[in-house]
């Protein structure tokens, strides 16, 4: 049929009326599932690009077979290149060393002799290119320590004889061997090269100038005898890292291949959309960006899994079958439990990537323009990468909140067999916050005028002021604002904790200073630049008295189930302070009674009662408020005021996760009913100050029959006590805050 | 169906401030086609991505079928199909898959999605091509998929902007013909072209703009006698002739 001719149809359904159009995207169950579909859709056609499958399955297929090969090329011509190379031999005694180079350099003569005669095939030549090289002795202390010198890399070989020589027999002269045959015990390294190589330089003279010797026995008697110059190989698996890790360079080969299958996807969905005319589209639909942007992260963190699970998997199939398995990852090579945590750490690293990535090409306009962007990123991904193969570098907690640095350092500790849980935590937790400040960064950009319509808007519009007030912070803002806290928190934490010089007054007195600019002096900024209105986007509302009153009734009563939440984390097994950490905080605890109470309840009851509930029940739970329900906005912040409060100085403490969460949870819900933030800075402080004021004159409290240990429940009638507060609290709120007399702002 | 009122916006070009649509105004009834029509950077494409929400006015307001674009941009957008002359096709998606996805995207039900798919795909002649790829499909081709993908979700209103643009005369002529229908099936469409013959023969009403101001509006002949002109060729000359000499 022609373009030009229609057909005609009468069933063509008529446009629906207004009270038929659906209402996408509103309803919540339907949410997720769109969200699904939305991002399979955009997973099969990134799936369905040539380019894809390029990346994601034959450049792992071409690259570890290269690499293995020039692997293997380094080692041998490590070996070859350097013709004197010099071995480290242990022997037990002079007496040793004298036999045994007396038995090496007869065994070197044989070999230099076929060597010259030519009478040798391929195999021999390399043989004996390969273990050229040159003896250092050294002299052990014992034959029993020969294992423990081979470990440390003092020597690169062990050379002990199966008997102890006896050297009136034995002195000088090789023929006795033929009476008493001479066994050495060679010691080595598996998974060293040079050990290796020393194993191989002493046995092929040993094994040279046996068969010589036999021959010549052979020769002489007719008959068969024990070898006069045998030897036996003893290996030692060793658990720790070998002497130079290949293992370093892992880490920085998979972040690389990881970054490289995610690169394509993240730029094709997003520059490549507007490029192609499909993001108007897209963003001309009932759809919140939010969403699409969602949808997009989904499909590039799936493309950069299996890029990680391809190229981890690669990895592990070529060391093993080119036996390269010991000399990259030492003794136990590449074991599955390995396999499976650099899985999971890349997983991680792929989250955090991709969120960059989607918020890096979010910015252009065009293949060309986000290829541009990426370049120099990538190039950025080689600095932690180079700064992990300097072995003396520590995995401190310092890198363990800078990104990317903090992902391969534990790659590599992880590979080598040793990791620091506290560490790993600390990096997982603020990767996990900058994936959510990458996503909200792309939030803001994605999509909008200056994206789509480059020529007619300039950036500034992305980042500009807006000119009316605002209802509260979007949620793409307080995400990136909430992510970038973290780390500030966690530095500043810590470089306070390590202050050891400074005294107990000013620390404390930092410390709220610390508090009041991560969480009221960065909020109350970002709030202003937003126009926001005080009351529905910071809770800044008058409450009722009723309110007020039961926020200071559960300030007082909330410690006694705060403190059973606390002891529930040692019988799960969460217990993070060691003994040591422990005495270090009895002794602040004891510091604390020389301190003015005053001071005290302003640093650590006041000001983080006004500045935390500032950030989390007001600009956060505004925010969260304007995209889901109470519940999950309570839950949320709840759960990112108990992450916070795991810093504590250096350390994390993820035993204070649970008690703080249930705070947040209890503060949300009054939050929520009062609609304001002053009731939950009240209940904060007045928390707090119990609390410290408790352990401040705790031991008066024993005196007088109050005594409360740390480590064990307090007593049936405490807890009733709390629940009947609780109860009466609870109660009050619920009255005093109905409808009908709600607050006015 | 669709009001315009006191529409704005500024851009900001390099310190300038140039004013790309100028306290606009106007309404288009269901079933009925208004023509935007204008030289280049009069304005109508801004005025079309204001209505639809894609870019937001610095004064004045669109609403669609009661709903303010600014206050209720989910609302507007589900009642709009919106036809670019730079809309693309993902080239890796069947145009089935495409258009499926795209119901899904503006909340249709699965099996009216599949009715919905049927019925246009008979319209707009897209039956052969449900299953090819559609990086295959000539421009011809997409042009008629992008219409199709407009109107998947049963829009009561349309906004076609420049829709014909760079089709050969056949292929803009399926085009045409279709925005006949549309008008028939009551949807308040709103189109921007430069195929003044066409417009002629299409729209209800006019609205002429230049520099970003709507300087007539009314039916051919209510033009016919406000400019004295008797065609839309020599309206455009009348409309364009103070730029021209200011430029000579």
């Amino acid at each position: 049929m022609p373009e030009t001719e229609l057909q005609s149809s009468t069933n063509y359904r008529a446009p629906p009326n207004r009270s038929t159009i659906a209402p996408a995207w509103t309803g919540r169950r339907q949410v997720l599932g769109r969200l699904v579909r939305l991002a399979l859709k955009e997973l099969r056609e990134t799936l369905r690009d040539r380019r894809t499958i390029v990346t994601l399955v034959v450049m792992p297929l071409v690259l570890y077979p290269i690499l293995a090969l020039v692997f293997q090329r380094f080692l041998l011509t490590s070996l070859t290149t350097q013709g004197a190379k010099e071995y480290v031999i242990g022997v037990d005694s002079t007496q040793s060393m004298i036999r045994l180079q007396a038995q090496l350099d007869a065994g070197d003569r044989i070999l230099r002799a076929e060597h010259a005669a030519g009478g040798h095939d391929e195999q021999d030549e390399t043989e004996y290119e390969v273990t050229s090289g040159s003896v250092v002795w050294g002299e052990l202390p014992s034959a029993a320590v020969a294992e423990k010198c081979v470990v440390d890399a003092l020597v690169h070989l062990a050379a002990i004889p199966r008997r102890g020589l006896d050297m009136e027999s034995h002195a000088d002269n090789d023929d006795d061997g033929l009476d008493r045959p001479l066994v050495w015990k060679l010691t080595y390294r598996r998974g060293s090269p040079t050990s290796e190589a020393a194993l191989r330089y002493v046995e092929s003279r040993l094994n040279a100038y046996s068969e010589s010797q036999l021959d010549q026995q052979l020769k002489t008697l007719g008959v068969a005898i024990e070898l006069p110059a045998g030897s036996e190989r003893h290996a030692i698996d060793f658990s720790g890292a070998p002497v130079f890790s290949l293992a370093a360079l892992i880490p920085l080969i998979l972040v690389l291949m990881t970054v490289t299958g995610a690169v394509y996807p993240a730029i094709d969905l997003t520059a490549g959309e507007r490029e192609r005319g499909t993001l108007e589209m897209l963003i001309a639909a009932p759809v919140p960006r939010a969403g699409l942007l969602l949808a997009k992260y989904v499909a590039v963190l799936a493309v950069a899994l299996l890029t990680a699970i391809v190229n981890l998997t690669g990895m592990a199939i070529t060391s093993h079958s080119t036996g390269l398995n010991a000399s990259l990852f030492g003794g136990a090579g590449l074991s599955l439990g390995v396999v499976i945590k650099v899985l999971l750490l890349l997983a991680l690293f792929a989250a955090f990537f991709s969120a960059v990535l989607l918020a890096i090409t979010s910015c252009a306009r065009s293949f060309k323009e986000a290829q541009a962007y990426i370049i120099p990123l990538m190039l950025l991904c080689l600095v932690p990468g180079v700064v992990c193969l300097m072995p003396s570098l520590e995995f401190t907690g310092l890198l363990a909140v800078v990104p990317l640095v903090n992902i391969v350092l534990l790659a590599r500790d992880l590979l080598e067999g040793h990791v620091d849980p506290m560490l790993a935590m600390a990096a997982v937790l603020s990767t996990g916050f900058y994936v959510v400040a990458a996503i909200g960064l792309a939030a803001q950009i994605f999509g909008t005028d200056a994206i789509l319509y480059g020529s007619q808007s300039t950036w500034s519009d992305i980042f500009r002021r807006p000119r009316e007030p605002q209802a509260s912070v979007r949620l793409s803002t307080t995400a990136l604002v909430t992510s970038l806290m973290f780390p500030c928190y966690f530095v500043l934490s810590a470089t306070l904790a390590r202050s050891q010089e400074i005294g107990m007054e000013s620390r404390l007195l930092v410390a709220a200073l610390v508090t009041t600019v991560v969480f009221l002096a960065i909020p109350a900024l970002v709030a202003l630049f937003n126009r926001v209105k005080l009351g529905s986007g910071l809770g800044l509302v008058r409450p009722t008295v009723g309110a007020l009153i039961s926020a200071v009734i559960l300030g007082f009563v909330l410690w006694p189930v705060a403190h059973e939440l606390f002891l529930l984390n040692e019988s799960i097994g969460i217990r993070s302070l060691q003994v040591d950490q422990l005495a270090e905080v009895k002794s602040l605890l004891d510091r604390l009674v020389h301190i003015p109470l005053v001071l005290i309840l302003f640093a650590l009851a006041v000001v983080p009662g006004v500045c935390e509930e500032f950030f989390f029940r007001g600009m956060l739970f505004s925010s969260l408020r304007t995209v889901t329900t109470v519940w999950r906005t309570i839950v949320v912040s709840a759960v990112l005021f108990g992450l916070f409060h795991v810093v504590a100085g250096t350390v994390l403490t993820p035993e204070r996760f649970l008690p703080s969460a249930f705070l947040g949870l209890v503060l949300g819900g009054v939050r929520w009913r009062t609609k304001s933030v002053i009731p939950c800075i009240l209940l904060h402080a007045v928390h707090n100050g119990f609390v410290l004021a408790v352990v401040r004159w705790r031991d008066e409290l024993a005196a007088r029959g109050f005594g409360i240990e740390e480590a064990t429940h307090l007593p049936a009638s405490w807890l009733a006590t709390a629940v009947v507060g609780i109860v009466v609290a609870v109660a009050l709120l619920v009255v005093s805050t109905r409808p009908s007399r709600s607050p006015v702002s | 169906m669709i009001d315009i009122h006191q529409l704005t916006k500024k851009f900001d070009t390099g310190g300038r401030e140039l004013v790309a649509v100028d306290r606009l105004s106007f309404s288009v009834n269901a079933g009925e086609v208004y023509g935007l029509l204008g030289p280049n950077g009069a304005g109508k494409t801004t005025t079309i991505r204001m209505i639809i929400g894609l870019l937001e006015p610095d004064e004045g307001y669109a609403e669609v079928d009661g709903f303010r674009t600014s206050r209720s941009p989910d609302e507007v957008k589900a009642r709009l199909g919106l036809v670019s002359a730079g809309d693309g096709v993902y080239p890796w998606l069947s145009v089935r898959e495409m258009l499926l996805f795209f119901a899904d995207l503006y909340g249709v039900a699965p099996r009216q999605a599949k009715d919905n798919l049927q019925n246009l795909s008979q319209l707009l002649d897209l039956t052969e091509l449900l299953d090819r790829r559609c990086a295959s499909l000539s421009t011809g081709q997409r042009q008629r998929v992008t219409l199709a993908r407009a109107l998947i979700h049963a829009p009561p209103a349309m906004l076609l902007d420049e829709p014909t643009r760079g089709m050969d005369v056949l292929g803009s002529q399926v085009v045409v013909d279709y925005i006949g229908r549309l008008r028939n099936e009551g949807i308040a469409v709103i189109v921007t072209t430069h195929r003044l013959d066409e417009a002629e023969r299409l729209c209800d009403r006019f609205g002429l703009m230049h520099e970003g101001r709507l300087l007539h509006e009314g039916t051919l002949s209510e033009l016919r006698s406000a400019t004295g002109c008797d065609n839309l060729v020599d309206m455009f000359r009348q409309l364009l002739q103070p730029t021209l000499a200011a430029s000579s």
